[in-house]
């Protein structure tokens, strides 16, 4: 599947880029394409563009604050799951989330 | 500079958190980074107590964003024998990364090594290294090697 989304945390320190790179990493190797939006004490990184998220099949929200333009997404599907366990559990969070879409579209 | 020989420390013995915390803080005020210990160590706790900056793999990320800290830094403790810090998987904390930033005002460029350096934590061979390597030099030039940002002395 394609996946877009975005990270946030409170810091904008530490879980912010971890969980992007997990979910990134374990999305390419669960076979999905997976971009991760940082919005942490940088401000945006990697931000993701209209075309990506018309492309994409869902947004995932890994945030434990409010994000940034997430008026982008309107008319998506959008995820939100906690933060933290996309850090340590990243392939569970997207096997999960690509599971429930797969179910919805197959409807 | 943000990652240096200084604030790497290998075999370290710790008995808790709250022995960690003091740690940091401690040094943070001996660097010059910040001026009062006890406020630093009440911003890592006021962090850590929103949910606990534990992972998987027996690392910890302690971390504060606080206007108590004038100059942005990163401490590097490894134990000898792993503490409980009540981490997302339950599992003993071994490895702590001490992140601390001011509030307002820090270099982009630390902001980016401390992105970076979150960022290769996920990478297995680079943690395996953290546990691997046994001397602080050493230790300190892979670290540099792998963030890949240049800073002038």
């Amino acid at each position: 599947m394609n996946i877009v989304g975005v990270t946030s945390c409170i810091a904008g320190l530490a879980h912010t880029p971890m969980a992007a790179k997990s979910l990134e990493k374990e999305g390419a190797r669960l076979g999905h394409q997976v971009k991760m939006e940082q919005q942490g004490a940088m401000g945006i990184l990697n931000k993701i563009t209209a075309a990506e998220v018309e492309a994409a099949d869902f947004v995932l929200i890994a945030a434990d604050r409010s994000i940034e333009e997430e008026e982008r997404f309107a008319g998506k599907t959008i995820i939100r799951v906690k933060i933290g366990q996309c850090v340590s559990h990243a392939s569970d969070v997207i096997t999960k989330c690509v599971t429930a879409v797969e179910a919805r579209q197959s409807k | 500079m943000l990652i240096a020989r200084d604030n790497i420390f290998l075999n370290q013995t710790f008995k808790d958190k709250k022995e960690i915390f003091h740690f940091l803080a401690s040094h943070a005020v001996a660097q010059g980074w910040a001026e009062d210990v006890d406020k630093i160590e009440a911003d890592l706790w006021e962090r850590e107590n929103q949910y606990s900056t534990g992972f998987e793999n027996q690392i910890a990320i302690p971390h504060a964003k606080t206007a108590n800290v004038s100059h942005a830094g990163v401490i590097f403790i490894r134990l000898i024998s792993p503490i409980d810090w009540e981490s997302l998987d339950d599992q003993p904390v071994q490895i702590i990364f001490g992140l601390l930033v001011p509030e307002a005002g820090a270099k982009v460029l630390h902001l980016q090594i401390i992105n970076s350096l979150a960022s290769e934590i996920v990478d297995d061979e680079f943690r395996e290294q953290l546990f691997a390597i046994n001397d602080e030099e050493e230790l300190f030039q892979y670290m540099k090697s792998r963030i890949a940002i240049e800073e002038e002395a």
